[in-house]
C-alpha cells in the first residue's frame, strides 16, 4: 500500500526533526527541525485523511500550516531580539539562566 | 451548516476577550499613549468582566457549539471562571507597568486567556491544538515582555523552542489517533476506544505522544525544565497568570482527552506512566526548590509539584476526582495570586520582593502583609484552615479511591519537603533583621522610591491606584483561600454532575 | 458551650489585634481573660458532667460539608473532658508565666498563644475527623512561631524540625483515615468519629486496615512522642521559652495520647489486638531508652524533656495491655504528667531566670542560695520520679499492675526503667540542690511563681492521695475501650 510508504516517511521526518532539535545548537536550525516535526505530522494527517476518505485530516493539516506560520514568526522575532544584542546565535551561549 | 446565532452564547465570552484585546490596540492607535494609558487597562478589564458576565448564564445547562467543537459543560465553564479570575487578577497586578508597549502586553494577556478558555472547552483534537497554540504563542511573547531584560528573552526562547517541540509531539500523536479512529471529535474517539476490543498499537502510541505534549504544558517532570526560567524571567503578573491559567487549561483539556481516549477496562495501563511522572514531579519540584533563593523560582518549582498533585485527581477518571482537581485549581489560584500580589506590592513600595533574603524581617516591617503571605505559604503547604488543606484532602480522597498508592506516597514525602521550602520563607519573615541591614535596606528603598516616582510621572497610573489594586487582589485571594478552606460545602455541591 | 470554650480565645486574639502594641498592660489583661474564661466555663461543665455515663455529653452538631459526610460535631466524654480541663487550666498558668518573661513583641506572642488554645481545646472536643484534623494542624502554626521567634539560639532549627515531624506524621494519618472512610458504600460514609468507629470495628484484619491503623498510630505517635519519633522533642523543648515548654509538655503531647484512645484504638481494636505487643515493646524501649538518655544529659531542660518521653512510654504500655487497670493507669499518667511536667519546666525556667544557665554543671548548692525555689524543685522531682502519695505514683502503679495481667514478667523492663528514672532524678537533685554554693545571693521565689506552683502542686497532691474522682470520670470510657481491646 502506497499509504504505508507515506506514513513511514512521516515517521522518519518526525524522528529526524526530533533528533535535530536535540543535537543542533543554533536556534535557527532548531526552529527548522521543529518545523520538520510539525510537517511530518501534517503528512501523516493528509495520508490518514486519504485512507479514511474524510476531510478531517486535511482540515487539521491546513490549521497546522497556519499556526506554524505564526509560530515561525514569533520564533524568528525572539531569535532576532537576542541576536541584535550579540554577534552570533548559539543555544549554548544562552546561559544567563541556570538549568 | 451550523447556525451562528445558535452558537453565539457559547462563543460570546471568547469574543468578549478577543474584542477587548482589539479594543486596546485600537485605542492605542487613536489616542496618544499619555492620554489613553488608563483607558487601555479599563478596556482590558472590561473585556474580562464582560466575558465573565457572558459565562454565568451558561452555567445553567450543558451545551455545545459548532457541532461539538466547543463543549460548554459545567466542567469547562468552571474552568473558564478560574481562568477569567486569573486574567482579571493579573491585569490588576499589571497596573504597575509604565512602558509604552503596555497596549500590546494587555492584548496578548487577553488573547492568552482566550486561548486557555478555548482549550478548556475543546470538544475535538483540532480545537485542543488551536487553543493550545493561541495561549502558547501569546505567552511566548509575554514572557519576553521585559524591555532590555536578557534573562527574560532567553527564557522566552527556551520556552518557545521546548514548547514547539512539545506541540510537535502533540500533533503527531493526534495524527496517529486520527489515523486509528478516522475522526478527531472526542465523542468519536470515545466510541472507538470503547467499541474496539483490541486497540491497535498506532492508537496507543498516539495517546502516549499526546500525553507528552500535555505533560509539557503542565510542566510535569521531565518536561519541566522551561518552567523555572520562564517563571523567573517573565514579568511578575505574567508569571502569576501563566502559573494558574496554563495549568488549569491544560488540566481541563487533558482530563477531557483522557476521559475520551482511555478505554475503561485498561485504565491502569494508560494512567500508570502519567502517575509515575506525577510522583516524580512532586518530588523533584519539592527537592529542587530547597536550594532556590528567588521566590519566583520557588513558586515555579512548587508549581511543578502542584502539577503532580493535580494528577491525583485522574486515577479512575471519576467525576468526583475531576471535581477535586477543579477545586484544587480554584484554590491554587487564590494561593498563587496572593503571593504574586504581595510581590508586586513590595516592588511598588520599593522593596525587592523576589529574593528570599529580602523577606528578612518583613513580619516586623509590615506585619499584615507578612501575615497574609505566610498564610498563603502555609496554604501551599496544605495546612488548614485554608483551601490548601481542603484541596489536598479532596485530591487524596480521589487518589485513594483510585488506589493510586504511588501518588499518595509521593504526596506524603513531597508535602514534608515542600513544607520545609515554604517554611524557609516564613522563617526569613520572622527573623529579626539586624540593625545595619535594615538601614541599608531602607536606603535602597528610599533611593528606589523617587526613581519609581519619576517613571510614573512620565507614563503610568497613580501610585495609590497600583498599590490599591495589588492590595485588593491580595485581600480577595486571602479571603477566597479561607472561604474555600472553611466553607467549601456549596462549591463542592456545585461540582457534582460536571461532565455533560 | 463547648464551641465557646474553643473559640473564645480566638475571638480574644482577634480583638487583641486591634489593640495598639504599646498598650502592653491591656494586652496582658486580655490574654488572662481569654484563658481564664474557658477555664471557668470548663469548671461549669465539670460540675454538670454526668459522671458514670459513657455517653457523649454537651454535644453540638451542625451540617458542614454534607456531600462528604463531614459535620461540625463537638462533644466530650470522660476522655475528652479531663484533657479539656487540663488544657484550660494550663493556659492561664502559661500566660502568667509569660509575664515578665516575654518582653519583646508581647502582642504577637499572646495572639499566637490564644490561637494555640483554640487549637488544643478543639482537638479535645472535636468528634468529626476532619474537624479534629483541622484543629490538630492549627496547633502547628502558632507553635511554629512561638518557638521560632521567642526561642533560644537554635530556635529556627527546632521550630522547623517540630513542624516537619508533626506535619508528615499528620499527612500519613490523614491518608489512613481517608482509606478507612472509603471502605464503605457512598451512603454510609461519614467522618463522624463515633459513627465511623462503629462501622470500622466490623472490618476484617487485612492489609488495608493494618495500613490504616499504623498510619493513624504513626501520626499520633509522632506527637506523643513514642520512641523512634521522639527526636524533635528535646530540641523543641530546649529552644522553646519556658511557658511554651510548659504547654508543649503539658498539653501538646497529650493530643497524641488522647487521639489514640479516641481514634486509632476504638476504630480498629481488631488490628490493635494483633499488634499490641509491638506497641508494648515500643513503650518499654521508650521508657528505658529515654531514662538512660536523660541520665546522660548536661542540659537541665533536656533531662526533663527526656523524662517526658519516658513517662509517655508508660501510657503506651498501658494502652497495649488493654486491661481496665492498665488503661486507667496509662491515661492517669498523661494527666499526672500534664500537671507535673509543666511545673518541672517552670522550675527550670525559675533557675534560668536567676542564673541564666541551664547547664547542670554551673548549677549547684541551690538549697543554700534559693531555698524556696529549690523546695519547689525537689517537690517536682519527687512527683516526677513517682514518689508514693503524689499523682505520678498512682499512674505508674496502676499501669504496671494492669500490664502484668497481659504481659507477665516482661513488664520488668518497665520496672527497670522506673529504677533508672528514680536514679537520674536523684542525681539531678544532688547536682542542682546539694554541693557548694555557686552563686552568692539570688532572689528567692516571687508571688507570681507561687501562684503558678500552688494550683499545680495542690492537684498533684490531691490526685496522689485521692485519685478516685478522676477514675470515676474515666471509668465508662475505659470499660468500653478495654472490652474492645481485650476482644469479646
Amino acid at each position: 500500500m502506497v499509504e504505508n510508504g507515506y506514513l513511514a516517511l512521516a515517521a522518519v521526518l518526525f524522528a529526524l526533526g526530533g533528533v535535530g532539535v536535540l543535537l543542533r545548537r543554533s536556534p535557527l536550525i532548531s526552529l527548522m527541525c521543529v518545523e520538520l516535526m510539525w510537517n511530518a505530522a501534517n503528512l501523516a494527517f493528509v495520508t490518514f485523511a486519504r485512507m479514511h476518505g474524510n476531510m478531517d485530516g486535511q482540515v487539521f493539516a491546513f490549521l497546522t500550516i497556519t499556526v506554524a506560520a505564526a509560530e515561525a514568526a514569533i520564533g524568528l522575532a525572539l531569535i532576532v531580539l537576542l541576536f541584535r544584542r550579540r554577534e552570533h546565535v548559539d543555544v549554548d551561549d544562552v546561559h544567563s539562566l541556570r538549568g | 451548516m451550523p447556525n451562528f446565532a445558535e452558537n453565539l452564547p457559547v462563543l460570546a465570552p471568547l469574543l468578549a476577550l478577543a474584542v477587548g484585546a482589539l479594543g486596546v490596540l485600537v485605542l492605542d492607535l487613536v489616542l496618544p499613549a499619555r492620554r489613553g494609558y488608563g483607558w487601555w487597562f479599563a478596556v482590558a478589564l472590561a473585556g474580562v468582566a464582560l466575558a465573565a458576565l457572558y459565562t454565568l448564564p451558561l452555567l445553567g445547562g450543558n451545551r455545545t457549539a459548532f457541532g461539538g467543537a466547543l463543549v460548554a459543560d459545567r466542567f469547562g465553564l468552571f474552568f473558564w471562571l478560574v481562568i477569567l479570575a486569573a486574567a482579571g487578577a493579573s491585569l490588576l497586578l499589571s497596573l504597575s507597568r509604565s512602558e509604552e508597549d503596555a497596549s500590546g502586553y494587555l492584548a496578548l494577556l487577553l488573547w492568552a486567556a482566550m486561548g486557555m478558555a478555548v482549550l478548556a472547552a475543546a470538544g475535538n483534537l483540532m480545537v485542543v491544538f488551536l487553543g493550545l497554540e493561541i495561549l502558547s504563542l501569546a505567552l511566548y511573547v509575554l514572557v519576553a515582555f521585559a524591555p532590555g531584560n536578557r534573562i527574560a528573552w532567553e527564557a522566552a526562547l527556551k520556552y518557545f523552542l521546548l514548547g514547539a517541540v512539545a506541540a510537535g509531539f502533540l500533533l503527531f500523536g493526534f495524527a496517529l489517533i486520527y489515523g486509528a479512529v478516522g475522526g478527531v471529535g472526542f465523542d468519536q474517539i470515545a466510541d472507538y476506544a470503547r467499541g474496539t476490543a483490541e486497540l491497535p498499537r498506532i492508537y496507543k502510541l498516539g495517546v502516549g505522544l499526546s500525553l507528552t505534549g500535555f505533560a509539557f504544558k503542565l510542566a510535569l517532570v521531565p518536561f519541566h525544565v522551561w518552567a523555572p526560567d520562564a517563571y523567573e524571567g517573565a514579568p511578575t503578573p505574567v508569571t502569576a497568570f501563566m502559573s494558574v491559567g496554563t495549568k488549569a487549561a491544560a488540566f481541563a483539556a487533558m482530563a477531557r482527552f483522557l476521559v475520551a481516549a482511555v478505554p475503561p477496562q485498561a485504565q491502569t495501563a494508560y494512567l500508570l506512566p502519567l502517575g509515575v511522572l506525577a510522583a516524580l514531579s512532586m518530588l523533584v519540584g519539592a527537592l529542587a526548590a530547597i536550594r532556590q533563593e528567588n521566590l519566583k523560582r520557588i513558586l515555579a518549582y512548587s508549581g511543578i509539584s502542584h502539577a503532580g498533585y493535580l494528577i491525583m485527581a485522574l486515577p479512575g477518571l471519576t467525576e468526583e476526582g475531576l471535581g477535586a482537581g477543579l477545586f484544587y485549581l480554584a484554590g491554587y489560584l487564590c494561593m498563587n495570586m496572593a503571593l504574586f500580589a504581595g510581590m508586586v506590592y513590595l516592588r511598588q513600595v520599593g522593596e525587592d520582593g523576589e529574593s528570599v533574603a529580602s523577606y528578612t524581617g518583613l513580619l516586623y516591617r509590615r506585619p499584615a502583609l507578612a501575615g497574609a503571605l505566610a498564610l498563603a505559604l502555609f496554604a501551599l503547604a496544605g495546612l488548614p484552615p485554608t483551601v490548601g488543606f481542603t484541596g489536598k484532602f479532596l485530591l487524596a480522597l480521589a487518589a485513594i479511591r483510585g488506589e493510586a498508592w504511588l501518588l499518595l506516597g509521593a504526596l506524603i514525602l513531597a508535602t514534608g519537603v515542600s513544607a520545609y521550602v515554604y517554611l524557609r520563607v516564613v522563617a526569613a519573615m520572622a527573623r529579626q533583621p539586624e540593625k545595619v541591614r535594615r538601614s541599608a535596606a531602607a536606603e535602597v528603598a528610599a533611593a528606589a522610591a523617587p526613581a519609581a516616582g519619576e517613571g510614573a510621572a512620565a507614563l503610568g497610573l497613580p501610585d495609590g491606584l497600583i498599590r490599591g489594586a495589588a492590595g485588593a487582589v491580595l485581600v480577595l485571594a486571602v479571603a477566597g483561600m479561607l472561604l474555600l478552606g472553611v466553607l467549601p460545602g456549596r462549591v463542592l455541591a456545585a461540582l457534582t454532575g460536571l461532565l455533560g | 458551650m463547648l464551641s465557646l470554650i474553643v473559640f473564645f480565645p480566638l475571638a480574644v486574639a482577634v480583638a487583641m489585634l486591634l489593640v495598639p502594641r504599646t498598650q502592653e498592660k491591656l494586652i496582658k489583661g486580655l490574654a488572662l481573660v481569654g484563658t481564664l474564661v474557658p477555664l471557668a466555663l470548663t469548671l461549669v461543665l465539670l460540675s454538670r458532667f454526668e459522671v458514670g455515663s459513657g455517653a457523649i455529653q454537651f454535644q453540638e452538631k451542625f451540617v458542614w460539608i454534607p456531600s462528604l459526610g463531614i459535620q461540625y460535631h463537638m462533644g466530650v466524654d470522660g476522655w475528652g473532658i479531663t484533657m479539656l480541663a487540663l488544657s484550660t487550666l494550663l493556659f492561664p498558668l502559661a500566660v502568667l508565666a509569660s509575664f515578665g518573661y516575654i518582653e519583646h513583641r508581647v502582642k504577637d506572642y499572646f495572639v499566637l498563644l490564644l490561637i494555640l488554645e483554640t487549637g488544643t481545646n478543639g482537638v479535645f472536643t472535636a468528634l468529626d475527623f476532619v474537624l479534629f484534623y483541622v484543629f490538630w494542624e492549627i496547633v502547628l502554626l502558632p507553635m511554629y512561631f512561638l518557638i521560632g521567634i521567642w526561642g533560644g539560639p537554635r530556635r529556627e532549627y527546632a521550630a522547623i524540625k517540630f513542624f516537619l515531624y508533626t506535619l508528615i506524621g499528620s499527612v500519613i494519618m490523614l491518608v489512613g483515615a481517608l482509606a478507612l472512610y472509603l471502605q464503605f458504600p457512598a451512603g454510609q460514609r461519614t467522618f463522624d468519629l463515633i459513627e465511623l468507629a462503629k462501622l470500622t470495628q466490623g472490618l476484617p484484619v487485612n492489609a488495608l486496615t493494618t495500613f490504616a491503623f499504623f498510619a493513624l498510630l504513626l501520626g499520633f505517635a509522632v506527637k506523643v512522642p513514642a520512641f523512634p519519633f521522639h527526636t524533635w522533642l528535646p530540641d523543641a523543648h530546649v529552644e522553646a521559652p519556658t511557658p511554651i515548654s510548659m504547654l508543649l509538655a503539658g498539653i501538646l503531647l497529650k493530643m497524641g495520647t488522647y487521639a489514640m484512645v479516641r481514634i486509632s484504638h476504638p476504630m480498629l481494636p481488631q488490628v490493635a489486638r494483633q499488634w499490641a505487643w509491638l506497641i508494648a515493646v515500643v513503650g518499654i524501649i521508650g521508657i528505658v531508652y529515654a531514662a538512660f538518655a536523660a541520665m546522660a544529659q548536661k542540659d537541665f531542660k533536656k533531662v526533663v524533656a527526656y523524662s517526658s518521653v519516658a513517662h509517655m512510654g508508660f501510657f503506651l504500655l498501658g494502652l497495649a495491655a488493654g486491661t481496665p487497670e492498665a488503661l486507667a493507669g496509662g491515661y492517669f499518667e498523661t494527666i499526672a504528667h500534664g500537671l507535673i511536667s509543666p511545673l518541672f519546666f517552670f522550675v527550670v525556667g525559675m533557675y534560668y531566670e536567676r542564673t541564666h544557665t541551664r547547664e547542670l554543671e554551673k548549677l549547684g548548692g541551690m538549697f543554700l542560695t534559693v531555698p524556696a525555689v529549690s523546695f519547689v524543685m525537689a517537690f517536682t522531682a519527687f512527683a516526677n520520679l513517682g514518689l508514693p502519695g503524689l499523682a505520678g505514683f498512682i499512674a505508674e502503679f496502676f499501669t504496671l499492675v494492669g500490664s502484668y495481667q497481659t504481659w507477665g514478667l516482661w513488664i520488668l523492663g518497665a520496672g527497670l526503667g522506673m529504677v533508672i528514672i528514680a536514679a537520674f532524678h536523684l542525681i539531678l537533685m544532688r547536682q542542682v540542690l546539694m554541693g557548694e554554693k555557686k552563686y552568692e545571693s539570688l532572689p528567692d521565689i516571687t508571688p507570681k511563681e507561687i501562684t503558678i506552683f500552688a494550683p499545680l502542686a495542690a492537684l498533684i497532691v490531691l490526685f496522689g492521695v485521692y485519685p478516685a474522682p478522676v477514675f470515676k470520670v474515666l471509668d465508662p470510657g475505659i470499660k468500653v475501650l478495654s472490652a474492645l481491646l481485650l476482644g469479646g
